[in-house]
């Protein structure tokens, strides 16, 4: 799923805060909920980099920054690309969250996966497939299902059984 | 020439097509359409109409995971009104729905014992804190099977002492071989959804009508051992929840005071997802933010606790 986050949450974290501390942004962020997941990757990542050596640390107010830091900053920088061209991954780090990675059994357990909702209201029963994956090669092949408000799930293939059970 | 031109040549010109239909036969169709009665497995009378009408959704869910010959894609099995199933498919695959509805399939010894635990963060916590733990490469896992082992145990003393965490075990269910188990915490609230009016010469009664609406978590599975020792697992998640205070409607009968109805609002989301696992082995779900709120289901197949009698209880 692509990420779409605000430019205003983006300016939070590049101001060294958290966007949860803002009203606003908190209320967008319930408002897109599919946008959690992106935005929690992204804070877990910074709460990783936030957490090096407080010299290294990022960011520094601009007035505090020393000439040094500059310097071993672009060093760390050259590093890193260096280390990126020659074909290094760092492995990834759970550091940043709150709640260790378990050990997971190969994907391959899972063969399907159908996630749908249904709204009963004053305004009638909808229902909608949010997602159906299934497992192929290993990897799940997912489908985003754009099913319109009170579309029943069931009722075409139901038609296609009742096709060959006419005589 | 005349017996030529009359006879022989129209058989020339028709033998090719002759030759053609007489070539390599197509395969015969041996599909079968035919309605198949399952109310035997379907909960209990009483039962209200939703959950049978889910029930019956699921086993068709489950039936069509676990049906021997497997399902092909020209193959379909589907959901007919309350209590039946149609299936398109060949006459083996009928003849093990027949078993299964009479119940010749299930063998008495269970497969294990079905543990269901539930943990509700609010979403933005889930997605801060949990959410990255089940990610595996650039997408998050909505429903991932864990092995055990020292890091599985690790997430889940995290995920159940979390201090934003509520949790809550539903009452564990006997898993029998092709048998639909089902365990649950449903909430029933009552509420006024119509009134019945009498309107007489001098008078006006109207008595209200009061119904139950249903919210909660049912959790149900159907499983299967296949030859290697493995389970295949069919599993439905279902997590509704009633808007509350309940809304209202008030309207006027022309005569007499307004009567006010109420008209619940419920938000249900539902995973279904089939799966292979062993018997330790936790399946994490992670449910669909609904109110705010944000489960993850922790279900494990477990060994059957023995009794002192050896049998398992």
């Amino acid at each position: 799923m692509k990420s779409h986050l605000p430019q205003e949450l983006l300016a939070a974290f590049d101001r060294g805060g958290d966007p949860l501390d803002d009203p606003g942004l908190r209320a967008w962020l319930l408002e897109h909920p599919e946008q959690l997941a992106a935005f929690a990757t992204l804070r877990a990542q910074l709460r990783t980099l936030s957490g090096m050596p407080a010299d290294l640390a990022w960011p520094v107010p601009t007035s505090k920054r020393p000439w040094w830091l500059l310097v071993s900053g672009a060093g760390l920088s050259a590093a890193v690309l260096t280390l990126w061209f020659v074909g290094f991954t760092p492995a990834p780090s759970s550091q940043g969250s709150a709640v260790p990675s378990p050990g997971f059994a190969p994907p391959s357990a899972v063969r399907s996966v159908v996630v749908s909702t249904q709204t009963v209201g004053r305004d009638g029963v909808h229902e909608a497939i949010l997602w159906r994956g299934s497992r192929v090669q290993q990897a799940i092949d997912r489908h985003t299902v754009a099913s319109p408000p009170q579309a029943n799930v069931t009722s075409h293939s139901t038609r296609s059984v009742a096709r060959h059970l006419a005589p | 020439m005349n017996l030529l031109s009359s006879t022989l040549l129209p058989c020339l010109l028709v033998s090719p097509l002759l030759a053609q239909g007489a070539g390599p036969a197509q395969a015969p169709d041996l599909r079968l359409a035919k309605i198949h009665e399952v109310g035997r497995l379907l909960p209990e009378a009483g039962a209200a109409r939703d959950e049978s009408r889910m029930s019956l959704a699921s086993i068709a869910s489950a039936v069509r995971f676990l049906m021997q010959p497997a399902l092909r894609s020209d193959e379909e099995l589907q959901v007919l009104g309350e209590r039946w199933l149609a299936l398109l498919g060949r006459a083996e695959q009928h003849a093990w729905l027949e078993r299964l509805t009479r119940g010749e399939l299930a063998d008495a010894m269970p497969l294990g014992q079905l543990q269901v635990q539930v943990v509700t963060f609010p979403v933005a916590r889930f997605a801060m804190d949990v959410l990255p733990a089940l990610q595996a490469g650039d997408s998050a896992r909505e429903v991932a099977v864990l092995e055990p082992g020292s890091a599985t145990e690790a997430f889940t003393k995290a995920v159940l002492s979390h201090q934003d965490a509520k949790v809550m075990a539903l009452d564990p269910a006997v898993l029998l071989p092709l048998r639909m188990a089902s365990t649950a915490r449903i909430n029933e609230t009552a509420y006024v959804r119509d009134f019945d009016v009498e309107v007489a010469t001098a008078a006006f009664l109207a008595s209200p009508i009061v119904d139950v609406v249903q919210d909660g978590l049912r959790v149900q599975a159907m499983a299967a051992r296949r030859d290697d020792g493995t389970l295949a697992l069919s599993l439905h998640a279902n997590l509704a929840d009633l808007l509350k205070p309940i809304p209202t409607f008030t309207t006027s009968l022309g005569i007499g005071k307004p009567i006010t109805i109420q008209l619940p609002h419920v938000t249900s989301v539902k995973v279904e997802a089939k799966m292979e696992l062993r018997l330790g082995q936790v399946v994490a779900v992670a449910m669909p933010a609904v109110a705010g709120k944000q489960c993850l289901l922790l279900v494990k197949v477990a060994e059957l606790p023995v009794a002192e009698s050896g049998k398992p209880r």
